[in-house]
């Protein structure tokens, strides 16, 4: 009697998971199997294995390149700003109340929808990249101060004192002590970042429609605008090679630098 | 200590700064939206109120624009089930993944947390292959399940219900509850200050979709408005966007408030 109560007990925890787990089977697990495995499929109805020919002939592409160069120096400019313009805030300002809320109120574009700073740049004739990078300042860089912030409240006063008689500067005591407690939430809001810069193509379609300036014309504008002419085999390759590099870095970040219990 | 915190006046003028620059588009949008698309002279005070202090647009949004509110109604269409079922999947998931034996629940965690990691755009080929092979392709259902299903909301979930200690599951299970009841019971009315706040920020974020209605949906008469304003262009009005960003401006100033008032008790 305990022993087949004891199954029906794991068995109902089981249950609990099994909608999700079924869930992103179907829309997250298969589906990469699907494209890795296609990625290397000749251009036709059946599977049949064909090498890289579908990687060749996208690299070939010179859409391709331009597209896949843009996402790349594009995502490295805009996170490095953002991380500059970061760093200089969580320096500067200090986490007082009047701080905080200031700041949160700056965290809130990120949760509004594309559509308003969209028209208002519609208004103002930026230059592509400058109007991208602008977007993503606005929406952005109040979270990062603000989460950087509520972190940086709970660190011990008493470090800093030490720090202090030990007559210590204020870059040496931001750097050594400050910015290596903060580090492991920074390294989150990196891999966030990299997400929220693919979000941004969001803005980028509102902004310029499906043909971008060349300036601004990234991966996401390459397959959208190729739904319809390539066929999946060869657009499997293309979310291969935008998605394995992504993957990679995010695993390196996720284990290098130690677990936290944030990601 | 005083040396330390950086002078009034720099912390002051970057507050300043940022400030300005985030209520800068509110702002103009704000004002935008007054203006009278009807360009009347403006020769005294009357008629320059009439032309930038009038509610003319949004008079033409809500009583002329039925396009503007099939497609409002599209995207609450999309994004409430798709909160719900959030929600709901996501917080039978998180406590599952918190009862269950360790070495499963830490596998399957990191699997869940390297999926999060992935952005949306490169998963939209692998969506629509496994959506078409379900004969979804073209239907809300198809977004609605795609993204309910997303990773990062079992993972956001099961860190709330990671604190509660296992102790309290074990004095309930000792006094004969199911499974069921220690989630009904113990996990979510702790869950549940966390869990509105995750509807608030998914609700906000679903608010805004773009590229998987265009996607998944090929039929024009089911895209929301945020897809709506590119195909229309120019011509919505900025009363438009400052509607259409309401109800998720509301939610979200409503929360802050709300988290103030409770900060202060």
């Amino acid at each position: 009697m305990k022993e087949s109560k004891k199954l029906t007990k794991e068995q109902e925890k089981l249950r609990f998971i099994t909608p999700g787990l079924v869930g992103l089977l179907i829309f997250y697990l298969l589906p990469l199997c699907y494209c890795a495995l296609f990625s290397f499929s000749a251009t036709s109805g059946r599977f049949s294995f064909d090498g890289v020919k579908n990687y060749e002939s996208l690299l070939e592409s010179g859409t391709f390149r331009m597209a896949l160069g843009n996402t790349y120096f594009l995502m490295a400019t805009f996170l490095l700003v953002l991380y500059l313009l970061t760093i200089l805030l969580v320096y500067f300002l200090d986490t007082s109340k009047g701080t905080l809320g200031v700041l949160l109120i700056s965290a809130l574009p990120m949760l509004l929808p594309p559509t308003l700073i969209t028209k208002c740049l519609q208004e103002l004739n930026l230059p592509p990249r400058l109007a991208l990078l602008a977007i993503f300042m606005w929406k952005y860089l109040g979270f990062h101060v603000l989460l950087l912030k509520v972190v940086e409240m709970t660190m011990r006063k008493e470090w800093i004192e030490a720090a202090v008689l030990d007559r210590g500067t204020k870059w040496q005591i931001f750097t050594r002590i400050v910015w290596q407690y903060l580090w492991p939430y920074q390294r989150f809001l990196l891999i966030f970042d990299v997400i929220c810069f693919f979000r941004l193509f969001r803005e980028n379609y509102l902004l310029y429609g499906a043909y971008p300036p060349d300036q601004v014309y990234t991966i996401s504008h390459f397959f959208f605008n190729n739904f319809q002419n390539l066929n999946y085999q060869r657009l499997s390759s293309a979310a291969m090679l935008a998605l394995v590099p992504v993957l990679l870095l995010n695993v390196i970040l996720l284990k290098v630098g130690g677990r936290h219990e944030m990601v | 200590m005083k040396w330390y915190k950086s002078s009034g006046i720099i912390r002051g003028s970057l507050l300043l700064l940022l400030s300005l620059f985030v209520t800068t588009p509110l702002a103009m949008v704000l004002m935008g939206s007054l203006e009278s698309p009807v360009s009347y002279r403006t020769n005294n005070v009357f008629t320059f109120m009439k032309r930038y202090l009038s509610l003319d647009q949004y008079k033409n949004i809500l009583f002329h624009d039925l396009e503007y509110w099939a497609a409002f109604w599209n995207t609450v269409l999309l994004t409430l089930p798709t909160v719900v079922l959030a929600i709901g999947i996501g917080a039978l998931a998180a406590f599952g993944l918190r009862i269950i034996n360790k070495k499963l629940s830490g596998v399957l965690l990191m699997v869940y947390a390297i999926l999060s990691t992935l952005p949306a755009q490169v998963l939209l080929v692998p969506h629509l292959v496994v959506l078409s092979s379900l004969f979804l392709t073209g239907t809300r259902l198809a977004v609605i399940l795609v993204g309910c299903c997303s990773p990062w909301y079992v993972f956001f979930l099961h860190r709330l219900c990671v604190r509660i200690p296992e102790e309290e599951f074990e004095a309930a299970r000792l006094e004969g509850a199911s499974e069921r009841e220690v989630f009904t019971h113990i996990a979510l009315p702790q869950m549940r200050t966390g869990i509105m706040v995750f509807a608030i920020v998914i609700a906000a974020d679903l608010w805004g979709m773009v590229e998987e209605p265009l996607i998944y949906i090929q039929d024009a008469a089911k895209y929301p408005l945020s897809v709506l304003f590119q195909e229309m262009g120019e011509s919505i009005s900025f009363a438009g966007v400052l509607v259409f960003s309401l109800p998720v401006l509301v939610i979200l100033i409503s929360g802050v408030l709300n988290a103030v008032r409770s900060e202060e008790r």
